[in-house]
């Protein structure tokens, strides 16, 4: 699997694209997808949560990102620059959790700075 | 269908409990048949709202256990597990088995007891009701909720201090509240420098860890008059869904499963939102509260805030909103809230609320399950 991107799933029949792959299509009930991956988005919006589960770090930083594809997703940041609502992220892949001696990666976000417009 | 009358209440004190959730619901429950004149009676079915008692007390069965210790049988019983909609989903099915004739007498009631895990697994245990896909990247409902604050606060131009006058005015209620958990009040200024939880979201923006029971006594209207001076007619309830993957909906600030378990409530009921005149919201944070009287149709999109500011909400507001102190300061026994803001309206409509009594005689409470993916709504009338 490519690691620096996010494959969201997008309907054969209809086109529209999502993420997680659901088993019917949200618009057409339709249940083939073909694979999309995406690499960037931009934060609608974000928050740091010092309440964390047990196996997270002490303080994670959570993001909803709109995807380039129309696709939203949540994701933790994997950096520790500012952002903003606007703020423009690509796709990394890292460690999310590790509890009792299991690690569980996936993809995340890093910052790249503002949108234009 | 039947018109349906709730005839009778009963509510545990909320809080930290040395007692399981069983010993709860029975606690609540003969509450609700002393208040119905019902001990002695037939019931068809027994309804137990309850999210997590395995999970949390590693009891499983337990409305087939009430049912056997409160000598219910041979009513039909069932749990009902619709995680913090869980009162509110065994409240709609003890409305639709007396409306549609199956059921002559209908108990239902809600509890949980939550305080048996330390509050770090309570979050763990509550957290899995989310998509696995966001569950595996750290979510809780914390953070769904910091999230949506902040998307809010941005969209609409409101500001932060007005989320801490939700918690002002809830603790205020509860104060007046001798069953909520937080009897003290709080300023802005305590709410604004608590330490923050899920940024921009503070300690004081949430609803506690609570322990918990509530119960009601339904019946056909048309009998209602024999148990009770006092009836009050669930005039309309609707219950809806929307996605569970939070971050795909298009609009963060807006609850579709609310505006759509609100528009069949309305609709069965023939009330608009402008005849409510009493209202218990789901705020397990202050925004929730905010966010629903907009999903309602009391206040526009974007505009609930104002009403917050200009005292609209209040007690001796034009629509008071979460007398009861709301999930935030009454507290919020996952299982039982659903039931219990069925109880704190019934009790404003019967005028039994004391200090914090409004003078109302339609009321609605709003239940919200998951992160606003399931909701049920209910209209409740006094009857003439």
């Amino acid at each position: 699997m490519n690691e620096d991107q996010i494959v969201s799933f997008q309907c054969s029949n209809c086109g529209l694209a999502m993420f997680p792959r659901h088993t019917r299509c949200r618009a057409c009930r339709n249940t083939d997808f073909r694979e999309a991956p995406v690499r960037e988005g931009k934060v609608i919006t974000h928050t740091r949560l010092t309440a964390t589960r047990p196996g997270f770090a002490k303080e994670l930083r959570l993001v909803v990102v709109e995807l380039s594809n129309g696709v939203r997703v949540l994701g933790q940041l994997a950096d520790d620059t500012e952002v903003e609502s606007g703020s423009r992220v690509v796709v990394s892949w890292g460690k999310l959790s590790e509890r009792e001696g299991k690690t569980v990666s996936g993809f995340r976000f890093l910052s790249v700075g503002r949108a234009h417009g | 269908m039947r018109q349906v009358a709730i005839v009778g209440v009963g509510v545990t004190k909320f809080g930290k409990h040395e007692k399981g959730v069983l010993q709860l619901l029975a606690e609540a429950t003969l509450s609700a048949l002393k208040d119905s004149r019902t001990e002695q009676e037939k019931f068809d079915d027994v309804f137990i709202g309850n999210f997590a008692s395995g999970e949390f007390e590693g009891k499983t069965g337990i409305a087939n256990a009430l049912t056997s210790d409160l000598a219910l049988e041979p009513a039909f019983a069932s749990k009902i597990e619709n995680t913090s909609g869980s009162g509110g989903a065994a409240l709609y099915l003890g409305w639709m088995s007396v409306a549609s004739g199956q059921s002559n007498m209908a108990l239902v009631a809600g509890g949980e007891k939550m305080t048996s895990v330390p509050t770090e697994a309570a979050t763990d245990i509550i957290a899995t009701l989310t998509h696995e896909e966001e569950y595996k990247q750290g979510v809780s409902l914390l953070s769904f909720a910091g999230l949506m604050t902040r998307n809010y606060l941005e969209k609409y131009g409101a500001p932060r201090e007005v989320l801490a006058k939700v918690a002002v005015k809830n603790h205020e209620n509860a104060s007046l509240n001798p069953n909520a958990q937080f009897q003290k009040t709080i300023t802005v200024e305590q709410a604004l420098l608590s330490p923050i939880i899920a940024d921009p979201l503070r300690l004081y923006d949430f609803c506690p860890i609570t322990d918990g029971a509530a119960a009601v006594v339904m019946v056909p209207a048309e009998r209602a008059a024999s148990f009770t001076e006092r009836p009050v007619l669930v005039s309309g309830i609707g219950g809806a869904t929307d996605t569970h993957v939070v971050s795909e909906r298009e609009d963060l600030t807006v609850l579709k499963a609310v505006k759509r378990a609100a528009e069949k409530a309305y609709a069965a009921s023939g009330k608009a939102p402008k005849d409510i005149q009493v209202a218990e919201l789901h705020d397990m944070f202050t925004l929730m509260e905010i966010v629903q009287s907009e999903d309602l149709g009391f206040f526009a999109k974007g505009e609930g805030w104002k009403a917050v500011e200009a005292g609209v909400t209040r007690r001796d507001g034009r629509l008071p909103i979460n007398t009861s102190g709301g999930l935030k300061a009454k507290g919020h026994p996952i299982g039982a809230t659903g039931v219990a803001q069925a109880v704190e309206i019934v009790w404003q409509l019967q005028g039994r609320c004391g200090a914090r009594q409004v003078d109302a005689g339609v009321g609605l409470t709003c239940n919200v399950a998951g992160f606003g993916n399931n909701a049920v709504v209910s209209i409740l009338e006094r009857m003439k």
